[in-house]
């Protein structure tokens, strides 16, 4: 009987490997850093949506393998982030890597890439610069710097000459501003006042009274997405000045999927940022229709989904170079160095130092049907940081 | 001069009511500080229930502004009372370090459950129309949001100080402030009065959270984010002074929005140079005579 | 608060289970599981930390919700020493807890006047201010980016610093074992017996002539620099140091770490660590938003039904089962 048993077990165990070893695709791992706890928890969210987009509408297979994605969580710490990036390196055997909303983190988990020489790119890391912490580096993201500048443009083209910064303290702002007041002063404005907000406030009434006292035409801002954002736009707007002067933001502020959190006074605030959900391309209407549709809603098109989707087009775009061979990480990377292609977000093109050229929109908030909207307004077409 | 003029009263107006929520949810933990000997780091967590009930009442239920911010008081200072009769009554006796941590840990619950109830984003509080316009008062212009804060709250505050100075419970509160055990020979029931004066401060803070919403956005870390705050406003009281709590958190919100509109930069150190110095030189509290032990 | 019978922390010379523990079992992680050794790193850096907090806090009963202000000097001394040049790993760690002792030299005679609720409002403070100033001096600290680049010479000129963390969770180990000699050394000596007295009762003590300020500096400068040891092993392993050191969280996470572990008694810290971060790591994949429910939850029950942490609950039932078997 147990003898019986026995036969019987091995022949099931038998089959098993067989069978699994038949089905059994060859599969390539990529990891997935990003926040999906903590006070980014939305970026990730939205990395779950742009990935999931992408899947739907690529499917999952490349040269002939099968993606297998693994999420981890950094939890908006950098720490972590290198940590978490040796990991997968090390345990999960991935073979590139994406995510990674913070510079910080980009910044952390560089050297960890470079040892391990796994090309990885950030899906929204804003600060200039980061392709050169690492040979293995792509930017998928924003450069704050560029954002920075095209408002400027912006502004100098709207006839306004006197303009007022005011961003948050912290590298992200710093830069932004810079960027914008070297472009407005070239353009021959004045800079009429310059705050960097301590990341720690919580009452930006003082500021926005600030803004209003030195009569500027033009208002650049830069706060993180969340409550300062909320906070720092409403005391703009309760001030009166949304309309009265022209502000624009430069961090995705009010992206299209945050702005249920406002209240009408938003109404007439301008932004600049490489995408918008406005873009009148098949793609970008499809993208638009498949969140809605799976989402709900509020799942507008936002820089963190629209960075992964076209993320994950440039991590397709590095395995298929490898197709039918050993992954090899230089030539990966190598092969990526002038890939032009339209993106989710309009035409972009991998510059030789893995910076990215694409185009900034500048978009406005609007009633459109009675829902608030970001319009787009203009485009700037190439823009190389 | 008009330009001086005009920060001045921005200053104290935008100061007065960011100071004046700050105190309705600082007098609660002064009270049961003194009263109790309990250090209550989870105060701020009844502060952000108070706000994010009273903006789904509004949002969800449909309900006007000032009935949402009195029913969601209400439920939380109901609600305290069994969280006081599950935990806060094993701290009486406990040492500080225990009371420390114990509503630290009530703190990290509070903040899963509202991230769980409302996700991790920021829940934003719609102003009532007629109180979201401005108001032209002259040398500035503010929103009639904040003036009704003002009005609201020197109408609580007059009514808790009422309440301390004139009735037989503010006596009994005080007598059992100054001295419990006397208090307690003398036939009060203490521990009645620590229910009903732990259910008070946690409505006040709720109402302060409800009250203060749209101008302190709702989010789940708000328990943390306004704990220093709070924190700051009662050690600068002194425990159980109820008279010196208001005075001392008007000039809290004066510094902050000083700080804030003439040094901008340096606005995130002035309220933590304030905070050392003055518990270095005046460690008692800001106000304060000597009490019995 | 529990206090631990005096024999055991007091006989210098015998070496307990609880130290044997301490050198095997890390050895064991290190054999068996080569693949998770940078989050082992980890944790031997936060046993290390919660280590020095278990000596401010446990044996000198001052509680500062800012001793991560002494973690991130140690990160950042360290980080900022091996990119100006002076990578060796050793140098390092000792200019970071040098430092450390002296600004822990400078601030607590003033800071140690108050206790209570002044002193824990006051290390919040000090540690806020610090924290803003580090985000400030971004030409320093690198900011809200963070110092990136700490990359370190062989140690010994023999032992490479290779990505599977071979290296780093050893180094570590070795500093762990180290310090923890040294605080134990400290604490058994009349010093410590002197500075458990003070933390049960300061006004007899000084009635009995014990001069308390000073014993309370010592403690807290000692306690300051093996934090600072801590934070360079930190920004040594990571390669990377951000304003999170300094902040608020990371002080309340070592307390949480500490209590869970047990005050008192120096092992408390070094089995809190582990047991909060592998807990915290695992717990994050499975159930992002529960994990702050948890944690409170798991303190509210430590608090309420183990004073002594999980240590307390290692020894009562170890008593219990102890005084059963003499029944029999």
């Amino acid at each position: 009987m147990t003898r019986a048993l026995r036969e019987a077990a091995w022949t099931l165990v038998l089959s098993g490997m067989l069978t699994s070893g038949s089905i059994a695709q060859e599969t390539i791992k990529v990891g997935i850093i990003g926040e999906f706890t903590g006070s980014f928890a939305t970026s990730g969210e939205s990395y779950r949506q742009g990935i999931d987009a992408y899947f739907a509408k690529n499917g999952d297979v490349v040269a002939g393998k099968k993606l297998e994605l693994i999420y981890r969580d950094a939890a908006g710490k950098p720490g972590d982030a290198a940590r978490l990036a040796e990991e997968l390196v090390v345990n999960e055997g991935v073979k590139v890597i994406g995510g990674l909303t913070l510079s910080s983190e980009v910044a952390a988990v560089a050297p960890v890439m470079t040892d391990a020489k796994t090309p990885f790119t950030s899906f929204s890391a804003a600060a200039p610069g980061l392709a050169a912490k690492s040979p293995y580096f792509v930017r998928a993201g924003q450069d704050v710097r560029a954002s920075g500048q095209a408002a400027a443009r912006s502004a100098l083209k709207n006839g306004k000459r006197h303009a007022y910064t005011a961003v948050s303290d912290y590298v992200a702002g710093q830069q932004a501003e810079e960027a914008f007041t070297a472009e407005f002063k070239a353009g021959g404005g004045e800079i009429v006042g310059q705050d960097r907000i301590p990341l720690s406030t919580v009452d930006y009434a003082p500021y926005a009274e600030r803004i209003a006292n030195a009569n500027p035409d033009v208002v650049q801002i830069f706060v993180p997405t969340g409550a300062p954002a909320v906070s720092m736009l409403q005391a703009i707007g309760a001030r009166g000045l949304m309309k009265k002067i022209m502000v624009i933001g430069t961090g995705a502020e009010a992206e299209d999927n945050d702005l249920h959190l406002f209240n009408d006074s938003i109404d007439g605030y301008y932004s600049v940022m490489y995408m918008t959900a406005q873009l009148d391309t098949p793609l970008n209407k499809w993208f638009r229709e498949y969140l809605v549709g799976k989402f709900g809603a509020e799942a507008l098109p936002n820089p963190h989904s629209v960075g992964a989707y076209d993320g994950m087009t440039i991590i397709a775009r590095m395995i298929e170079s490898q197709a039918g061979k050993q992954f090899d990480a230089d030539a990966a990377v190598a092969s990526v160095l002038g890939y032009s292609f339209e993106g989710l977000r309009g035409p972009m093109k991998i510059n030789d130092d893995r910076e990215l050229t694409q185009n900034y929109y500048l978009r406005q908030v609007q009633k459109v049907d009675g829902r608030l909207e970001n319009v787009l307004l203009e485009t700037f077409p190439n823009i190389k940081p | 001069m008009l330009g001086e003029m005009s920060s001045i009263a921005f200053i104290i107006l935008y100061g007065v009511s960011y100071g004046l929520v700050l105190a309705l949810i600082a007098i609660g933990l002064v009270v049961t500080m003194g009263l109790m000997r309990v250090t209550n780091l989870a105060h701020g967590a009844f502060a952000a229930i108070g706000g994010y009930l009273s903006t789904g009442l509004m949002v969800k239920g449909g309900m006007p502004f000032p009935l949402a911010v009195l029913a969601a008081s209400l439920v939380v200072a109901l609600f305290s009372i069994a969280v006081e009769r599950a935990f806060y009554v094993y701290l009486y006796t406990a040492p500080e370090l225990e009371q420390v941590l114990l509503t630290i840990g009530l703190d990290f619950i509070a903040i899963g459950a509202l991230t769980f109830f409302y996700g991790p984003n920021v829940y934003p509080t719609p102003l009532p129309f007629y109180l979201a316009a401005n108001v032209d008062l002259g040398i500035q212009s503010i929103q009639l949001y904040r003036l009704a804060v003002v009005a609201v709250s020197l109408l609580i505050i007059a009514a808790l100080w009422y309440m301390f100075d004139r009735t037989t419970l503010g006596a009994q509160i005080r007598a059992a402030v100054d001295n419990r055990t006397m208090a307690q020979s003398t036939g009060i029931n203490v521990s009645r009065l620590f229910s009903l004066v732990f259910a008070l401060g946690s409505g006040l803070a709720a109402l302060g959270g409800a009250l203060g919403a749209p101008m302190l956005p709702l989010e789940p870390l708000y328990p943390f984010k306004y704990l220093i705050l709070v924190l700051i406003v009662v050690a600068l009281s002194g425990f159980g002074n109820v008279k010196s709590v208001v005075g001392v958190a008007l000039l809290v919100g004066i510094v902050e929005t000083a700080g804030r509109l003439l040094f901008p930069s340096l606005s995130g150190f002035m309220i933590y140079l304030l905070l050392i110095v003055l518990m270095i030189w005046r460690r008692d509290g800001l106000f304060v005579t000597r009490r019995a032990q | 608060m529990k206090t631990l019978p005096r024999s055991s922390i007091l006989s210098r010379y015998r070496l307990h289970l609880a130290d044997i523990l301490l050198c095997v079992v890390p050895l064991l992680a290190y054999l068996l599981f080569p693949k998770y050794l940078a989050l082992g790193s980890m944790v031997l850096v936060f046993a290390l930390f919660a280590m020095s907090f278990d000596l401010l806090l446990g044996f000198a009963g001052i509680l500062s919700l800012g001793h991560a202000a002494f973690f991130g000097i140690g990160a950042y001394t360290a980080g900022l020493l091996a990119i100006a040049g002076w990578n060796e790993a050793i140098c390092g760690v000792l200019g970071a807890a040098l430092l450390c002792a002296a600004v822990a030299g400078v601030a607590a005679p003033f800071l140690l006047r108050l206790t209570g609720l002044p002193l824990v409002m006051v290390t919040v403070g000090m540690s806020s201010i610090l924290l803003e100033a580090a985000n400030k001096a971004s030409w320093l600290t690198g900011g809200d980016d963070g110092l990136y680049g700490i990359r370190l010479r062989p140690l010994f000129g023999r032992f490479a610093w290779s990505i599977s963390g071979e290296t780093k969770f050893l180094y570590t180990f070795a500093w762990l074992l180290v310090s923890f000699f040294v605080i134990r050394r400290l604490v058994s000596s009349p010093f410590g017996v002197a500075l458990q007295g003070i933390r049960e009762n300061s006004s007899r003590m000084k009635l009995m002539g014990n001069s308390v300020l000073p014993h309370l500096i010592i403690a807290f400068v000692v306690s300051a620099t093996f934090a600072g040891v801590a934070g360079a092993l930190w920004a040594q392993t990571g390669g990377f140091v951000g304003l999170g050191v300094l902040s608020l969280d990371t002080s309340i996470d070592v307390l949480v770490m500490l209590v869970l572990g047990g005050l008192g008694s120096l092992y408390g810290g070094l089995i809190g660590a582990p047991v909060y971060l592998i807990f915290k790591n695992f717990a994050q994949e499975l159930n992002p938003f529960y994990w702050m429910f948890f944690v409170g939850a798991l303190l509210i029950v430590v608090v309420r039904f183990s004073r002594g942490g999980i240590l307390g609950l290692i020894e009562s039932s170890v008593t219990r089962f102890a005084g059963r078997k003499k029944q029999r």
